[in-house]
């Protein structure tokens, strides 16, 4: 028979801090993952990973930039065992007419769409500078990797998303220069 | 907008807009939490076997759990020596150093620390730990026919030496087991009121001369602590002076006793709640705090504090150890033999983090680190005696001598359930995988443990 001890600290401070930044934990989830069950998943996967060393996370300078950089190794470590699964969008797919680049991205939801054509290491450090505003180095040392390292995912993940968009939309030409 | 800045800018709005505009579903924080809380308890899931099926389930279990233990032994005994010894306990006694031929180098990945005041961190292994094995005596689960599969697992070491074992037993009970071994059972959870399916045990217990304060849990499968009692060493009465029904919403943290009185702390699913202090000798339950996100009392260095909002509440200032991080996000005792503290801290951050021992000592200047992980590894601290400190790492015990730096695990492949130590006066005592399954009690007196060299 197996004894379930009371919570301790831990399970209090692990309870206070989900609940207190699961939404954040959701859509950085959504923007790396493209819906809402993988991202719900995901962070379920990112936090039943963490609780067991929970102190770690508590021992951290910035508990949510630790348990961030930990869902990223989270989706980008799954998404290498399932490279074949294909990602499933759960909104409409974005149909775009002939406007210019800039507006189709800041269309609602198109650059999202965009994202999930970018390899997983680009679509992570894209969403780490422009939904999180993080700089190279830190960028870096969330994807173990050198700085110039993250500022290449992040060009030709630009890159890619414009190729992406001029695919979709043969009569869109997104601004030179992006490579 | 036809410029890079101008996508930058466009890409920012537009997965802040559209990362914003799509919610999680319902609960779904509240799931995350569930599905991670539950692997570190009790399984939810209960097989039903008709009850004519029980005599036959039951000896089928215990067959399976000899020969598991059998080779389980075997192989243990055979890895130790080569070939299989004399019961632990009858071996010959312990030289004065278990030193191995040749030294077995650092873990790979583990990284060298400095020699300090003397203090010699991990840097070697010992090949045969059994002259450190052979210092400690079995206690219990002796017979050779008979199966006790709940054995006596260490709720907490008095100052006397004296085991406060738990047994998984129905009904439960709580033992106290001497340093010469002989076991009084203080209690019996025969008073609980039970329904079809549930059972009660003690969880949790401390000592002092006069009393011993206990934990009833209660439950059907996953057990919570549901009754909070004191045995009167003097008298031999029992007192329960807090109860709760099975069902609960309330959580009971692990109490503490503290200068002739318990202290606990009560909270709801939420983390809000009070801290109680109950004397005994009076009868008198005081709310001595309330607060959220409350942690259960902790004793560092003689003294009694708690965590509420994240901040460290001071009941009875203690002697804190120096370099220790009491104001640091999480507050936890340090292990500590009176003289020694060591505790845990992390070192690096992801993919790269460490846990780090630190040992602190009233005659050195900071806290020296004795024992580093290699990344992603894992060491809990357990027991400090003298210049040995013991820790658990994922499945076993580790020792450090701190005079040599030579480290040993006397009790290797034990699992990782039962697997704990805890000193009190001069008796170390460990749990470890019994020979008849449950929780194997050995008890060492500290003053016959061999040093440890490579």
């Amino acid at each position: 028979v197996g004894v379930n001890e009371a919570p301790v600290a831990g399970d209090l401070s692990f309870v206070e801090f989900v609940r207190a930044n699961y939404l954040g934990l959701f859509r950085t989830a959504l923007l790396l993952t493209g819906g809402v069950a993988s991202a719900e998943d995901l962070v379920q996967d990112t936090l039943v990973k963490l609780y067991p060393s929970w102190w770690r996370v508590e021992a951290a300078d910035s508990r949510m930039a630790y348990v961030r950089r930990s869902l990223t190794n989270t989706f980008l470590t799954s998404r290498r065992r399932s490279a074949a699964t294909e990602l499933v969008m759960e909104m409409l797919p974005h149909a775009p007419t002939g406007r210019d680049a800039g507006d189709v991205v800041a269309d609602r939801g198109f650059a999202m769409q965009l994202l999930t054509r970018l390899s997983q290491r680009q679509r992570a450090a894209v969403v780490m500078r422009y939904f999180h505003d993080m700089d190279d180095a830190q960028i870096a040392d969330a994807l173990g990797c050198r700085r110039a390292t993250a500022r290449s995912l992040i060009s030709r993940g630009l890159a890619a998303m414009r190729a992406e968009s001029n695919r979709m939309d043969n009569a869109v030409a997104l601004p030179g220069g992006l490579t | 907008m036809s410029d890079l800045h101008d996508l930058e800018q466009h890409l920012r709005a537009d997965l802040a807009a559209t990362a914003t505009r799509i919610s999680p579903s319902p609960g779904a924080p509240e799931r995350a939490i569930e599905r991670a809380l539950t692997p570190a308890r009790a399984p939810r899931e209960r097989i039903h076997v008709p009850r004519w099926l029980l005599p036959l389930t039951a000896a089928a279990t215990v067959l399976i759990l000899a020969s598991a233990t059998v080779l389980l032994i075997d192989a243990r005994r055979t890895s130790r020596s080569g070939a299989p010894p004399g019961p632990v306990g009858t071996s010959p006694a312990p030289t004065s150093s278990t030193s191995a031929p040749t030294p077995h180098p650092t873990p790979s990945g583990q990284p060298t620390l400095p020699v300090v005041d003397g203090v010699h961190p991990a840097s070697c292994r010992v090949a045969d730990p059994s002259g450190f094995t052979n210092a400690f005596r079995t206690v219990g689960n002796a017979s050779p026919t008979s199966y006790n599969l709940a054995g006596s697992p260490i709720l907490s070491v008095t100052s006397d030496g004296d085991v406060l074992a738990g047994p998984r037993t129905t009904p439960g009970r709580l033992d106290l087991i001497s340093p010469a071994g002989s076991v009084t059972t203080l209690y019996k959870t025969t008073d609980v009121p039970l329904e079809l399916d549930e059972s009660a045990m003690i969880t949790a217990a401390q000592a002092d001369s006069r009393w011993v304060e206990f934990a009833v849990s209660i439950g059907n499968g996953q057990l919570d602590v549901r009754r909070l009692a004191v045995f009167d060493r003097a008298s031999g009465a029992v007192t329960a002076f807090r109860s709760l029904p099975v069902n609960s919403p309330i959580i009971i943290l692990p109490p503490v006793l503290f200068q002739d009185a318990v202290y606990w702390t009560e909270v709801d699913s939420g983390g809000s709640g009070s801290v109680f202090r109950y004397d005994p000798a009076t009868g008198r339950t005081d709310t001595i705090g309330s607060g959220t996100l409350l942690s259960s009392p902790t004793l560092i260095g003689g003294g009694l504090y708690w965590q509420r909002g994240g901040q460290v509440v001071t009941y009875r200032p203690g002697r804190i150890p120096a370099g220790y991080p009491l104001g640091g996000p999480k507050i936890g005792s340090p292990v500590t033999d009176g003289t020694t503290s060591v505790w845990a801290t992390t070192v690096g951050s992801p993919p790269d983090a460490r846990v780090e021992l630190m040992l602190s000592r009233p005659d050195l200047k900071a806290p020296i680190a004795i024992y580093q992980t290699p990344a992603d590894g894992f060491a809990d601290p357990r027991a400090v005696v003298g210049p040995f400190v013991i820790w658990k790492d994922a499945t076993s015990l580790v020792v450090l001598d701190t005079r040599t730096g030579a480290t040993a695990t006397p009790f290797p492949a034990s699992g990782p359930e039962f697997t704990t130590a805890a000193v009190g006066g001069t008796v170390l005592a460990i749990n470890e995988i019994g020979s008849k399954g449950g929780a194997q009690l050995l008890l060492a007196q500290t003053n016959t443990l061999p040093e440890l060299r490579c």
